[in-house]
């Protein structure tokens, strides 16, 4: 049987492990409330988690192009690169994605083809880092830009800073 | 191989679950960089006399403390027992059912188990059983009470400036316990040890002096509204002339001062000067009532009572009618539910009338304070106002209930009933996400300092992700509000979690919609950017 | 945190009331002075607590608002979940106390994928209002032990309770929905790792407690032999104030009694208490009507604030320059 072919069947059991590790990164006494993943919009966290990594799982059975991984792997990683996780940390769940294939590929494959199929799971690490890199940038960017709109209004008005006219700048 | 594995690395949790800490054994808090507020500054807690004022370093060992630190904090709660039934009762009468538990933002943005309501009460609690409750006494541990050390307290300094008051997990609470009083008082009782944070204690210190957070002196201010009254006649033709501290004027205007000066409150300053113009109301600015806002909330009831004393002494002096209030969240909660008690009775002003529509404001007839989107409402159901909705055709509209108008109000319908008739396009978030249940901002309370940038992203995304939902489903790209910590602390949340939808006040959209009389063909709207259809080609 | 201890606490009282009777023929102090001292206690206690509470004022008029306020004449509000008069408070304390309003707010259905979801905590409030609807009816079930006559509406509640008749003697069926209840409260208490966090000793005893009551009652009910004219001989004495320890009242009954004893005892000092607690929470018994009706705060007192004088000293230079009127040129 094909890896892919044999991995469709498998596709939820993949799905449900990557999940249950990925939410056992998370302190114990709040793992059982983000584990239940329905709660669009009451628990959005389990429920964004749990659609992310289900998609992440598809994508890799399906052998899809890298750039389609990148919205799953922002929405997990956006999350993370607030919460309470070192870099490592926050990224580090692909790893777990990747034990729950290793986990089930092992019963039937031989294990030359698992450890080829698997090494392409670990460039999803370096996308991730990248992801996390940029939202980290994006808190940074964040903070000076809340300072500029809480003072550059005035500044402009007090004429201590000045622009050039908007009419200007559109002849390029 | 001596190299773990890479999940071995990366959980914080052994996979094979460990069995966990109780709580009471996880101390010390340990203070990163992102999760807590900087310390205050010595001057600001000594400018309004605060105990023990100096400058607190919150990851410092030594947090200077004065010698007795605990009797005070054990007096403190002594006294406030005797005080507030709610504490007193709140103390008493948990019983740990988990109800509010997931209902905290912060819980389901942080999953940090302190931050379940419930354990952040019971973090108190303990100390209380301690010392005030012969179970407590008796049993020790056992029976749910711990000594008050210095990590308890920095664990309570912690968790209760994390917690922004927005009352959803008393909606929830079979008794009504209400997390927000007990954060209150549990500041308070922090606050007799100088243990305030910077982002706090600056506004209070500066709003005791100028009368407003931000520490605008009166001329500044002028010169600031006049700024916008020039923007005003660019966009509209319209010169407005705001009065400022105009006495014999029927009604005095107070709003935040956050709409003077940051982008995009000053669109609704704007705002409300257009539609004053308009309607040709008798109003006036007051330069010392310059905020309707009160960090002093933040802080303790006293401090709360101490700042807000200038509106009705301002209200008092120009000799007005009656006030009407901008929009804000926290202003509010204290305005109606603290500021008849605290000055009352007002037998100096008289029971509101709108001098247009010749409405009474029965509900607002003993403490003479209106607010705009109850005084517009009205406006707008008398059909006053004639408006233009094409104006605002470009903006896709939900809106964004603040937590204090919501729970400590009510005031759900009006600001909606206003968007209504100023946008063609309007979509309500999901019903969990909104009105009574809605989510907070994650800036509340004090909580919208810069260095906590990280804890707000969490603490506001529940908000966040409602709105992505409408986003996605109905192309909303504004989201509208009357809260001015909400229009600071807003805009880098969408930032960040739902790019490509902006932030504004309800009165920013009725400005921009209304047709003044003797305007000019409008081609900006208040931001100064092409009206739809008006685009240059 | 503490689950072994609570149950270990009980253990020890049951045995304690079986040494007590069955060995040492202690019935008299099990039988009488024990369910005094208990009744004291609570009522004492209880007054005691609800009284202290009492003392303690409410400064500020804070409900927390779930609905619509009243404002303007054509807004419709939300009489209930956001009163403007006392009527609606009575109306909105009774839906919270005879109906848990705001544990119910927990079971809103959401629509996930077209299936209809709903939310888990919906048990919670079926599981609390069984229990205690169930407690409820089972102590007036009881009161027919305390009077010598069975008033008819006591009678009511028993026929009503043992409708469906199964086997004999008849299954009440709030015997059977109370163990249920407890059993899910507990459970929850066990196996919700959230709940099992926030859990204390004094979580768990009184659960152990009820579920050692409803156990020893059951099995007198159904499974034991008991003299039933014994032990209505010895409640009616207790309730007519001539107490009286007739032979042949078995150890199972002084066990059920000491541990009733101990509950009435404990309650006063517990979160039990949220009984009373629950009507004087000021988030709920208030109305919203802050700015129609003046609250006053009793222990107000003036605060020192800053002066429009002060003020105008500071910046009137500024001011003049600036235009603004000021009071003193």
């Amino acid at each position: 049987m094909s890896i892919r072919d044999f991995l469709s069947k498998k596709r939820k059991a993949i799905v449900n492990k990557s999940f249950e590790w990925t939410v056992s990164t998370y302190p114990e006494e709040s793992q059982s409330f983000l584990k239940d993943n329905s709660r669009q919009f009451t628990n959005p966290i389990g429920y964004n988690l749990y659609q992310s990594i289900e998609q992440i799982v598809e994508k890799i059975i399906n052998e899809e192009p890298i750039d389609n991984f990148i919205t799953p792997l922002e929405e997990i990683i956006r999350i993370r690169a607030v919460q309470d996780f070192t870099p490592s940390q926050a990224v580090g769940f692909i790893f777990l994605i990747k034990k729950a294939f290793q986990d089930e590929l092992e019963k039937e494959i031989e294990p030359l083809k698992v450890l080829d199929f698997l090494s392409r799971i670990d460039s999803l690490t370096l996308i991730a880092f990248d992801i996390f890199m940029k939202y980290r940038e994006k808190i940074y960017d964040l903070k000076s830009k809340e300072l500029i709109d809480r003072t550059w209004w005035i500044l402009k008005k007090w004429n201590i800073v000045s622009e050039i006219p908007d009419k200007t700048v559109e002849t390029k | 191989m001596g190299l773990p594995r890479p999940e071995e690395l990366i959980s914080n949790v052994n996979l094979k679950k460990m069995p966990s800490k109780p709580w009471m054994d996880t101390l010390p808090v340990e203070f990163k960089p992102g999760f807590y507020c900087y310390g205050a500054k010595g001057k600001n807690l000594e400018y309004v006399n605060f105990p023990n004022a100096r400058d607190f370093h919150v990851t410092e060992q030594d947090w200077k403390l004065p010698e007795d630190w605990k009797n005070i904090v054990i007096e403190g709660i002594k006294q406030r027992l005797e005080r507030f039934r709610t504490f007193h009762v709140f103390m008493d009468i948990c019983v740990r059912c988990g109800a509010c538990a997931d209902k905290c933002h912060f819980f389901i943005g942080t999953g940090d188990p302190k931050n379940m309501p419930v354990l952040r009460a019971e973090l108190l609690r303990s100390v209380y059983r301690k010392y005030f409750t012969t179970g407590g006494k008796l049993f020790g541990r056992n029976g749910g009470a711990r000594d008050l050390d210095i990590d308890v307290l920095k664990e309570l300094w912690y968790y209760f400036y994390q917690c922004t008051e927005c009352r959803r997990c008393s909606l929830f609470c079979p008794y009504g316990i209400d997390t927000a009083e007990i954060t209150i008082i549990g500041r308070e009782l922090l606050n007799l040890l100088g243990l305030n944070t910077d982002w706090i204690s600056g506004p209070v210190a500066n709003c005791y002096r100028t009368g407003n957070h931000l520490g605008i002196e009166p001329h500044t201010m002028k010169s600031t509204l006049e700024f916008m009254c020039n923007d005003i006649e660019d966009i509209t033709g319209i010169r407005i002339e705001p009065p400022i501290n105009k006495k014999g004027a029927e009604i005095l205007f107070v709003t935040p001062s956050g709409d003077l000066f940051a982008d995009p409150g000053i669109y609704n300053a704007m705002g409300y000067m257009m539609l004053f113009h308009e309607i040709g109301l008798d109003y006036t600015w007051s330069t010392f009532a310059s905020e309707g806002g009160n960090f002093g909330f933040f802080t303790s009831m006293e401090m709360a009572k101490r700042l807000h004393t200038k509106i009705y002494e301002e209200a008092k002096r120009l000799k007005v009618k009656w006030i009407i209030g901008g929009e804000c969240g926290h202003m509010w909660r204290v305005w109606h539910q603290y500021h008849n008690t605290w000055y009352g009775p007002i037998d100096f002003l008289e029971e509101p009338v709108s001098p247009i529509t010749g409405t009474k404001f029965e509900n607002a007839k003993s403490n003479k304070i209106v607010h705009i989107s109850e005084f517009t409402a009205d406006l707008i159901k008398h059909g006053v106002l004639k408006f233009d909705k094409s104006r605002n055709d470009n903006l896709i509209v939900t809106f964004h209930d603040s937590c204090n108008p919501s729970r400590g109000m009510g005031l759900f319908e009006e600001p909606r009933y206003i968007i209504k008739n100023v946008c063609n396009h309007f979509y309500e978030m999901p019903d969990e996400t909104i009105r009574e249940q809605t989510f907070c901002c994650g800036g509340g309370s004090g909580l919208n300092a810069g260095e906590i940038m990280e804890l707000r992203m969490r603490g506001g995304f529940p908000r966040a992700n409602a709105v992505r939902y409408v986003h996605e489903k109905f192309g909303v790209n504004l989201l509208a509000n009357i809260c001015a910590i909400d229009r600071a602390t807003l805009p880098p949340l969408m930032d960040y979690w739902v790019p490509g939808v902006r932030v504004s006040g309800v009165t920013e959209l009725v400005a921009n919609a209304m047709i003044m009389k003797g305007e000019k063909e409008r081609t900006m709207n208040l931001r100064m950017e092409p009206l739809p259809g008006k685009e240059e080609e | 945190m503490g689950i072994g201890l609570a149950f270990i606490i009980v253990l020890g009282l049951i045995l304690f009331a079986y040494i007590g009777t069955e060995l040492l023929g202690l019935n008299s102090l099990f039988a009488v002075v024990f369910p005094y001292v208990a009744l004291i206690v609570f009522i004492v206690g209880f007054i005691n607590r609800v009284v202290k509470w009492g003392k303690s004022p409410v400064p500020f008029r804070i409900p927390t608002t779930a609905g619509q306020q009243f404002s303007l004449p054509w807004i419709k509000y939300s009489k209930i979940d956001n009163p403007a008069t006392g009527w609606g408070v009575a109306l909105r304390m009774f839906f919270e106390i005879a109906l848990f309003r705001s544990l119910f707010r927990n079971t809103k259905a959401e629509i996930m994928n077209g299936k209809l979801y709903v939310g888990s905590n919906k048990w919670l409030w079926i599981g609390a209002l069984a229990f205690h609807y169930s407690f409820l009816i089972i102590l007036i079930r009881h009161l027919r032990f305390f009077m010598a006559q069975t008033p008819w509406c006591i009678s009511v509640v028993d026929s009503v309770d043992s409708f469906w008749q199964i086997g004999l003697p008849m299954v009440y069926m709030t015997d059977i929905i109370i163990a249920a209840a407890l059993l899910y409260l507990l459970g929850r208490r066990i196996f919700n790792p959230q709940v099992k966090y926030i859990s204390l000793p004094s979580d768990y005893f009184p659960l152990f407690l009820i579920i050692g009551i409803i156990a020893t009652g059951v099995m007198m009910r159904y499974f034991a032999r008991v003299d039933i004219t014994a032990i209505k001989e010895l409640t009616l004495g207790l309730a007519y104030l001539k107490p009286t320890v007739p032979e042949g009242v078995g150890s199972l009954f002084y066990i059920h009694l000491f541990l009733v004893s101990v509950l009435f005892a404990y309650f006063p000092f517990s979160k039990l208490m949220h009984m009373g607690g629950v009507f004087l929470s000021p988030t709920r018994n208030l109305a919203n009507n802050n700015r129609m009706e003046r609250h006053v705060n009793p222990w107000d007192y003036p605060v020192k604030h800053r002066h429009y004088e002060e003020y105008e000293d500071e910046f009137r230079e500024k001011m003049k320059k600036a235009g603004i009127p000021v009071e003193k040129e």
